[in-house]
């Protein structure tokens, strides 16, 4: 098999090469499981950060991702995510790939805080990183303590600010809907552990990372929803 | 009579009267013109919704409630908005029999109740905590989403995008592109001709019988559950499969690709212009002809 032409990927997705670079990464698509799903990835995040694009939070989370990719990362530039409409063009290394899915992820979760918070306060304050340095290279974010991913300490953070405006307003949502959320938002909990397990054999995996983004983005749509209906609720 | 007595048969007269003034059905029947391009809201906190067409340019309320409960049907601007006063709730419900155009767009919220949509060539948005959706036809975007209902749509003509946390989805007949996403709840997509296509689960099988487009795109994934892929005999495609503890089976004579032995395969059927993706963590992943068991 060829080498992977993981620089070109993102002109693919965003359909600037010559029509004999674009042949030859069709070709080695063909053939390729691992980079024909890192394509069909960068389109998902493209696709999403359009989504989001139309409603931004008073909050943006992505420049500090951004910075911090930037300075840990080698490789192209990384395009901000400002609001802006009309076809967006993302240029990410693969080894971007799982950290900018997550950061759509909490541009969502960041949404939702200001959707829930702004009547009230006005002001919406985004959680702080609190992972150490890592290092952004080999097709997975990594920490070079060995401790959490950056962007998925991010995702806890989002994660756990959810959780406490749920707990706060929860007993708007009848008991019955507050369990069915409990018991899904458990499920998805128990996929996230297994696939971690499985990434601590295998962490260059790019379908476990991508799976464990994936899901990890679930849980937060989940916790979306509970916080949504707890408001109207109201 | 003395007097402790007639306030005795007082008392008794008046808590017969109320509780079968309580226990009363009340049915409203009203129905308002409507002006071209009017829409339709429903908002229902218990009881079910029913929804039906007919020719006219008019939309009839059908309601049984509570005498204690009051209809409203108030039309603003484009928007005829149908609910009741004071709220319902699961002790005092209101069910719906809603008649509307057959081109109206529809909206529907139910918190306590389930929702039956028929013969419409609409746009729809239906949310439901409590309680399933079904719809037969739709047209232009279906957003539906249950928390606690399954969602069956059938011979729907547009885009259809459901959402279901902790039931299933039965999308049939379709001819637009899908989405359907469901936590703890089986996916199962029969008879879609779309050019895109996205069935995830968390804890539940997905299946898919439909078409493959040429320049298509088809993605399911699950954590825990299969993956059921039935396919006519001519699809072109390229193939892309993902698992860690599963495994691939396929009908087709095809030699597979492993980019990662046992978890990570790739397989070209024809001129292999449309892409289809499949993941499960755990599960059995499966692409068969169209017929075949």
């Amino acid at each position: 098999m060829n080498a992977h032409p993981t620089e070109t990927l993102s002109e693919y997705v965003d359909d600037e090469l010559t029509r004999a670079e674009r042949g030859r990464v069709e070709a080695h698509l063909a053939t390729c499981a691992e980079c024909a799903g890192l394509v069909a990835d960068l389109r998902a995040v493209v696709a999403a950060a359009g989504e989001v694009a139309d409603a931004p939070p008073a909050t943006d989370l992505w420049p500090g991702i951004a910075r911090r990719i930037a300075e840990r990362g080698r490789g192209p530039e990384v395009v901000a995510l400002e609001s802006r409409r009309g076809p967006r063009r993302l240029t990410l290394s693969i080894s971007q790939l799982v950290a900018a899915s997550l950061a759509v992820a909490l541009l969502s979760a960041a949404a939702v805080w200001t959707a829930l918070r702004e009547p009230e306060t006005g002001v919406v304050r985004a959680p702080e990183a609190t992972a150490p340095a890592g290092t952004v290279g080999t097709g997975r974010l990594v920490s070079d303590t060995g401790a959490e991913p950056l962007a998925f300490a991010e995702y806890e953070a989002a994660v756990a600010e959810l959780e406490r405006i749920l707990d706060e307003m929860g007993d708007r949502i009848d008991p019955a809907t507050r369990s069915a959320f409990d018991e899904n938002l458990a499920i998805i909990d128990g996929a996230i552990r297994q696939t971690r397990r499985a990434l601590e054999s295998d962490p260059d995996d790019v379908y476990l990372n991508t799976h464990l983004a994936n899901t990890m983005q679930r849980k937060i749509d989940v916790l979306q929803g509970a916080t949504r209906l707890a408001r109207a609720s109201i | 009579m003395k007097p402790a007595r007639v306030l005795l048969l007082a008392a008794v007269a008046w808590g017969t009267v109320g509780a079968t003034a309580r226990a009363q059905t009340y049915q409203t029947d009203r129905t308002v013109e409507t002006p071209q391009g009017a829409r339709l809201h429903v908002e229902n906190h218990a009881g079910d919704v029913t929804i039906r067409t007919w020719g006219r340019s008019a939309v009839r309320v059908q309601a049984s409630h509570r005498p204690n409960t009051r209809v409203e049907i108030q039309t603003r601007g484009s928007l005829v908005q149908v609910g009741v006063q004071p709220p319902g709730h699961p002790g005092n419900p209101v069910s719906y029999m809603v008649t509307v155009p057959t081109d109206m767009p529809i909206e529907v919220d139910v918190i306590h109740g389930d929702v039956d949509v028929a013969g419409t060539r609409a746009p729809m948005q239906i949310d439901a905590v409590h309680g399933s959706i079904r719809v037969q036809g739709g047209a232009g975007t279906l957003a539906l989403a249950s928390v606690q209902g399954t969602i069956v749509v059938t011979g729907a003509r547009g885009d259809v995008k459901a959402e279901s946390v902790n039931q299933g989805i039965e999308l049939t007949d379709i001819r637009g592109d899908v989405t359907a996403e469901a936590v703890n709840g089986r996916i199962r997509l029969s008879g879609i001709d779309a050019r895109r296509v996205t069935g995830e689960a968390v804890n539940g099988s997905v299946s898919y019988q439909g078409s493959i487009r040429p320049d298509g795109w088809y993605r399911f994934s699950t954590h825990n559950g299969s993956i059921d892929l039935a396919l006519p005999a001519d699809a072109a495609a390229t193939f892309t499969a993902s698992t860690f503890n599963g495994t691939l089976e396929t009908g087709f004579p095809v030699t597979l690709r492993e980019a990662r032995q046992g978890k990570q395969f790739s397989f070209i059927l024809g001129s292999g212009d449309a892409r289809v993706e499949l993941e499960s963590f755990n599960g059995t992943m499966r692409i068969r002809r169209t017929g075949e068991p």
